[in-house]
C-alpha cells in the first residue's frame, strides 16, 4: 500500500480546487486501515485485516445544487472534481441557489491519541481475545447454542480541502466488540448482546469485557424462562441505555433540521420555545465529549462541533445543522453534517446525544408504581418523526414499586406530542452507550446516547 | 483511466495459485448516477465510481478472505489474506467448479448511458405530477441509475464476468399537519427504465396520501391486511429462519422441520436469483454458482433453506446459489429475489371479507428483537383502518405483536395479484388474531 504524504496530497487537492470556478467546492479524502475478527459458533468466520480508500467533491454553481462525484482511486481526484462540476452544471441557472451559512475557515491537524495502539498489537492476539470470549460464552450454559462475537478496529484518516481555504486532517482510531449469545430450549430460541467501542482507549477498550461477556450469556439463558410481556400501556422505568434509545428515536432524528426546514408547517410545528416536556428535562447533542463513539472535533464540512442544547426546561430550543439547513432557517451552522464514509455527502446527522440528569435513584423511581415495566438494554429503535418504537433487550415488571418477574419481548411505543410530556421523573446517573445509527442510506453511523434513569407514564408497550 | 477486469484478476490468481492450496478472486466496478429533489427542487446531481477486488484462500488446509478498494494496496491484502490463513478455520467444502449460466436480461443499455438530465427530466414528470401534494407536504423523489461489472476466477477454474445495470426511482412524502406527521414512499427498481412504471408508483403515492390524510380511531380489528409493504415486514422472522447460515447454528425453528406443514397451505414462497431484469437477479452467486429457483415454503410445507457452500457442506446437501458477500467478508447465504406466490382471492373482495379490519403498510423496528422464535412486537409505522370493507382513514399508536409461524396458519386470504418493489413480490394477505394494542 502507497505511502500517502498528506501534506503534499492536500496542496495538490487545493492546487486543482483553484482552478475551478465554481461558488463552492469541497475534496474528502479517506483511507481506513482495519482488522475485523468474527467468530459464530465454534468457527472462525473472519480474520482480516483491509485497506479501504477513495474521496468525495462536492461542487456548488450559483442558480443549483450540489454537484457530487466519488472515487476510490486517489489519482483520479482532479478528473473527479471536474465531473462534480459537471454534474453541478446540469442544475446550475435551473432553480434556487443552495445556500450555505457562514463558518470559520479552519486549518487543523488532529491525530487522535490511539490509547492502547490496536495498529500495534498482532492479529493472532486479537483473534485469541475474541476465541477466548466466545469460548467463555460457549462455557456458561449448556443452553447456550450459538454465539457470535467480533472484534474490529479501524483507523480513518480523513482529509477535508475546501475553496475558501479550509484544510482538515483528522486521524482517529475506532475500537469496538461486540457479544452476543444465542440460547435455546425447544423451539424457544433467545439472544443477548452487549457492545462497546470508543475512539479514545484504543485496544484497551476490548480488553475489558469480561464481566460483560459471562452476562450476555446468564440473560440469553434467562430470557428463555420469561414469558412475553402483555401488551397495553404502563408506566414504565428506563434503564440508561434504553432512556438514550428513547431520545435519540423521540427527538434525536427529529431535532436534526433536514427534515423541518423545507417544510413550512414543519417550522410552524417545531417552533423554537415549544414545550415538548417537562421542565426538568434537557437533552444535548455534543460532539465534543472526550473520546465517545459519536465524538468529532470538526464535521465534515469542516464546521467545529459544539455542545448543542436541544431541549431546555423541556422547551425545544436548538436543532442540528449543516452549513445548508443554517442557511435555510437563518440560524447557526452546528457541526452536524457527517457522511458516514467517502461513499458519501454529507448529511445532518447526530454525534453523542443524551439526557442531562436529574436527582433521583432508580428506588424513587419505581416507588409510585403500582404495576409497570423496567425496560433495560437495547435491541434498537426507529422513528417515522412523530411515532416512534425502542426495544428493550430485557426487562421486569415493576409490582408495588419493587422489581418483580422478568418478561420479554417488550417494544414500547411514543408518540412526539405525548410521550416527552409524560416524563415525570429523572434518575442522578447518567451513562453513555457507543451505537450506530441509520439515516438516508448511511449506516450505521457511529453514534453515542445516554440518559440517566428515567421514568414514563403511560407508554404503549406491544405484546401478545 | 480502466484497468480491465481480467488482468487484474489474471494477476492475483497468478499469485495466489502460489501461495495458496485454492482460490478464488472477484472484482467489482460500478459506475452510478444519481439525481435527488427534495422539496421540489433538485438538489443534488451525483456521479459515483467505485472499484474493489476481493478474495478467499484455503492455505494449510484452512480458509480466510480479504478484499480492498485501495488500488495500490492489492499486494498487502493478498499477504494479509495468506497470514490470516494461519487462524482459519478447516475448510469443509470445494470452491465452485467449472459452469455456465443461462440467465441474462441484466444489462440494459439505455441505463447505461442515462445522461444526468434526462434523470432530471424524469423527476420532474414526477414532481410535476404531484404538485397538488407538494403543496401541502415534502416530496422528494431519488433516481439512480446505475451499471455494475463483476469479474471471478477461481483455482477449480470458474471464471466469468458480467455486467448489470439498475435503474431506481423513489418517491417519498413527509406531511406535517396540525401536531400530527405521517410519512409515506413508494420505490422500485429494476435493470430497465421501462421496468419501472413511474406512473404506478405515482398513482400508489396519490392514493395512500388521500387516505392518509384522514385520522381515524383503530378500535380492536380481528382481522389485518398486510399490504406488500407491510407482509414484507412479517416475513422478517420467517426468513431468518430459513436462512441457512441460522440452521446451521442450531438457531433456526426449521431444522428439523423440513417437509413438515408449518404454515397455511396457500403460502408458497420462493427465492429466485435467477429472474430477469429484477435487482436481485445475478448469473452467478458470488461464490461463483449459476442462480436459480429455490422453492423455500411449497403450499405451506418447508421445503429447502437459502445455503452457500459451507452451510450446504455442513447440512449435508447442496448449495442454493444464493451466497452473498461484500469486499471484505466471508459469503454468507441471502435472499436474492423473493417472492410469496398469489392466491385466489382479489383485493377488493378481501377487504369486502374482512369487514372491519386494519391495513397495515409499514411497521417499525422489524428485525429489532428476538427474531429467531418466530416472536414480532412491532409499531405500526403506517396504518388504515378498514370498515365496511373500505380503508375510510389513516390510525394512530397502534402496535401488533404475535409470532410469525403461528400468525400465517391463520391466513383468511391471499391476494389473486403479487407486486414488485425491487427485489420483492408479494401480495396482500389477510391474517385473523394477531393481537393488537393501541389505537385509541
Amino acid at each position: 500500500m502507497n505511502h500517502i504524504n498528506w501534506d503534499q496530497l492536500a496542496d495538490r487537492v487545493e492546487q486543482a480546487i483553484g482552478k475551478l470556478d465554481v461558488r463552492y467546492a469541497d475534496v474528502r479524502l479517506e483511507r481506513t486501515e482495519s482488522t475485523t475478527v468474527h467468530f459464530a459458533g465454534d468457527r472462525l468466520d473472519t480474520a482480516a485485516r483491509s485497506f479501504d480508500a477513495g474521496g468525495l467533491a462536492r461542487v456548488l454553481l450559483p442558480g443549483g445544487g450540489w454537484g457530487v462525484a466519488g472515487f476510490n482511486s486517489f489519482d483520479e481526484i482532479e478528473d473527479r472534481l471536474s465531473a462534480a462540476r459537471d454534474c453541478a452544471a446540469v442544475q446550475a441557472g435551473e432553480g434556487e441557489t443552495v445556500p450555505l451559512a457562514d463558518a470559520p475557515v479552519v486549518v487543523d491537524r488532529i491525530v487522535h491519541d490511539p490509547g492502547e495502539d490496536f495498529r500495534e498489537i498482532p492479529l493472532a492476539d486479537k483473534v485469541e481475545l475474541a476465541r477466548g470470549y466466545n469460548n467463555r460464552l460457549l462455557e456458561v450454559d449448556g443452553r447456550i447454542v450459538d454465539t457470535d462475537v467480533a472484534y474490529a478496529d479501524r483507523y480513518v484518516e480523513k482529509l477535508l480541502l475546501t475553496s475558501e481555504g479550509g484544510r482538515i486532517f483528522q486521524a482517529t482510531p475506532y475500537c469496538q466488540v461486540a457479544v452476543l449469545a444465542s440460547a435455546r430450549s425447544g423451539d424457544n430460541i433467545q439472544r443477548a448482546f452487549e457492545t462497546d467501542g470508543d475512539t479514545r482507549r484504543g485496544y484497551a477498550v476490548a480488553a475489558d469485557i469480561d464481566a460483560r461477556v459471562e452476562e450476555v450469556a446468564r440473560r440469553a439463558v434467562d430470557l428463555l424462562d420469561a414469558p412475553r410481556v402483555r401488551g397495553g400501556r404502563y408506566p414504565v422505568v428506563l434503564d440508561p441505555k434504553l432512556a438514550g434509545v428513547f431520545i435519540h428515536e423521540a427527538f434525536g432524528h427529529l431535532s436534526e433540521a433536514d427534515h423541518v426546514c423545507e417544510n413550512p408547517q414543519a417550522r410552524e410545528m417545531m417552533v423554537l420555545g415549544r414545550q415538548f416536556a417537562p421542565d426538568f428535562f434537557n437533552v444535548f447533542d455534543d460532539a465534543t465529549m472526550a473520546g465517545q463513539w459519536g465524538s468529532h472535533r470538526y464535521d465534515d464540512e469542516g464546521v467545529m462541533t459544539r455542545p448543542v442544547p436541544l431541549i431546555k426546561n423541556g422547551r425545544l430550543t436548538g436543532r442540528l445543522h449543516s452549513r445548508y439547513t443554517a442557511a435555510r432557517l437563518d440560524e447557526q451552522p452546528t457541526g452536524n453534517a457527517h457522511a458516514l464514509n467517502y461513499q458519501h455527502a454529507p448529511i445532518v446527522r447526530m454525534t453523542n446525544t443524551y439526557i442531562a440528569p436529574g436527582t433521583e435513584g432508580l428506588d424513587d423511581l419505581l416507588a409510585p408504581i403500582k404495576e409497570g415495566v423496567y425496560a433495560c438494554g437495547m435491541f434498537g429503535g426507529q422513528t417515522m418523526l412523530e411515532n416512534f418504537s425502542f426495544s428493550a433487550a430485557h426487562a421486569r415488571m415493576i409490582r408495588d414499586g419493587k422489581l418483580a418477574e422478568p418478561v420479554r419481548d417488550v417494544v414500547l411505543s411514543g408518540n412526539l406530542f405525548q410521550t416527552l410530556g409524560d416524563v415525570s421523573g429523572l434518575g442522578n446517573d447518567l451513562q453513555m452507550f457507543s451505537g450506530g445509527c441509520g439515516k438516508g442510506g448511511q449506516s450505521p453511523k457511529p453514534v453515542s446516547l445516554g440518559s440517566p434513569h428515567l421514568r414514563i407514564d403511560n407508554v404503549l408497550i406491544g405484546g401478545a | 483511466m480502466t484497468r480491465t477486469t481480467e488482468i487484474q484478476l489474471d494477476q492475483i490468481a497468478e499469485t495466489l495459485a502460489r501461495r495458496a492450496d485454492a482460490w478464488e478472486a472477484f472484482e467489482m466496478r460500478r459506475r452510478e448516477l444519481g439525481v435527488s429533489f427534495e422539496a421540489g427542487q433538485l438538489r443534488t446531481c451525483s456521479v459515483t465510481t467505485r472499484s474493489g477486488v476481493g478474495m478467499r484462500v484455503v492455505a494449510g488446509g484452512r480458509l480466510a478472505c480479504g478484499g480492498t478498494s485501495d488500488p495500490t494496496a492489492v499486494g498487502d491484502t493478498i499477504d494479509s489474506v495468506i497470514e490470516s490463513a494461519a487462524f482459519g478455520d478447516r475448510a469443509e467444502f470445494d470452491f465452485a467448479p467449472p459452469a455456465d449460466s443461462p440467465v441474462d436480461g441484466l444489462h440494459d443499455a439505455e441505463v447505461a448511458q442515462l445522461a444526468p438530465d434526462e434523470l432530471v427530466a424524469a423527476g420532474r414528470r414526477i414532481l410535476d405530477q404531484l404538485d397538488d401534494i407538494a403543496a401541502e407536504a415534502t416530496v422528494s423523489v431519488h433516481l439512480s441509475a446505475s451499471a455494475d461489472r463483476t469479474g471471478f476466477i477461481n483455482s477449480p477454474g470458474q471464471r466469468f464476468a458480467y455486467e448489470t445495470t439498475e435503474y431506481s426511482l423513489s418517491i417519498d412524502v413527509e406531511c406535517f399537519g396540525q401536531d400530527d406527521i405521517f410519512r409515506l414512499w413508494e420505490s422500485d427498481a429494476h435493470c430497465s427504465v421501462g421496468g419501472v412504471d413511474a406512473d404506478d408508483l405515482v398513482r400508489r403515492v396519490r392514493s395512500r396520501y388521500e387516505q392518509a390524510r384522514n385520522v381515524v380511531p383503530a378500535e380492536r380489528p380481528k382481522v389485518i391486511v398486510f399490504s406488500p409493504h407491510g407482509l414484507n415486514a412479517l416475513l422478517a422472522g420467517l426468513m431468518v429462519g430459513l436462512n441457512g447460515e441460522n440452521v446451521a447454528d442450531g438457531v433456526s425453528p426449521l431444522a428439523d422441520r423440513v417437509g413438515e406443514q408449518l404454515l397455511d397451505e396457500r403460502l408458497t414462497v420462493i427465492d429466485d436469483g435467477s429472474l430477469p431484469g429484477r435487482p436481485g437477479t445475478q448469473p452467478f452467486d458470488d461464490e461463483g454458482l449459476p442462480t436459480r429457483r429455490n422453492v423455500l415454503i411449497d403450499a405451506g410445507r418447508v421445503a429447502g433453506f437459502l445455503l452457500d457452500l459451507r452451510t450446504a457442506a455442513e447440512l449435508g446437501g447442496q448449495s442454493t446459489g444464493n451466497a452473498a458477500r461484500g469486499l471484505t467478508s466471508a459469503p454468507g447465504p441471502a435472499e436474492s429475489n423473493t417472492l410469496l406466490a398469489p392466491g385466489d382471492t382479489p383485493l377488493e373482495a378481501m377487504l369486502a371479507d374482512v369487514g372491519d379490519g386494519l391495513l397495515v403498510e409499514y411497521l417499525m423496528g422489524v428485525g429489532q428483537g428476538n427474531l429467531l422464535a418466530g416472536d414480532y412486537a412491532n409499531s405500526v409505522g403506517l396504518g388504515f383502518r378498514i370498515r365496511d370493507g373500505q380503508v375510510v382513514g389513516r390510525v394512530k399508536n397502534v402496535s401488533i405483536a404475535g409470532n410469525v409461524y403461528e400468525d400465517l396458519r391463520r391466513v383468511r386470504a391471499v391476494e389473486d395479484a403479487a407486486h414488485w418493489f425491487a427485489s420483492v413480490c408479494l401480495p396482500h394477505v389477510a391474517v385473523e388474531g394477531i393481537h393488537v394494542s393501541g389505537g385509541e
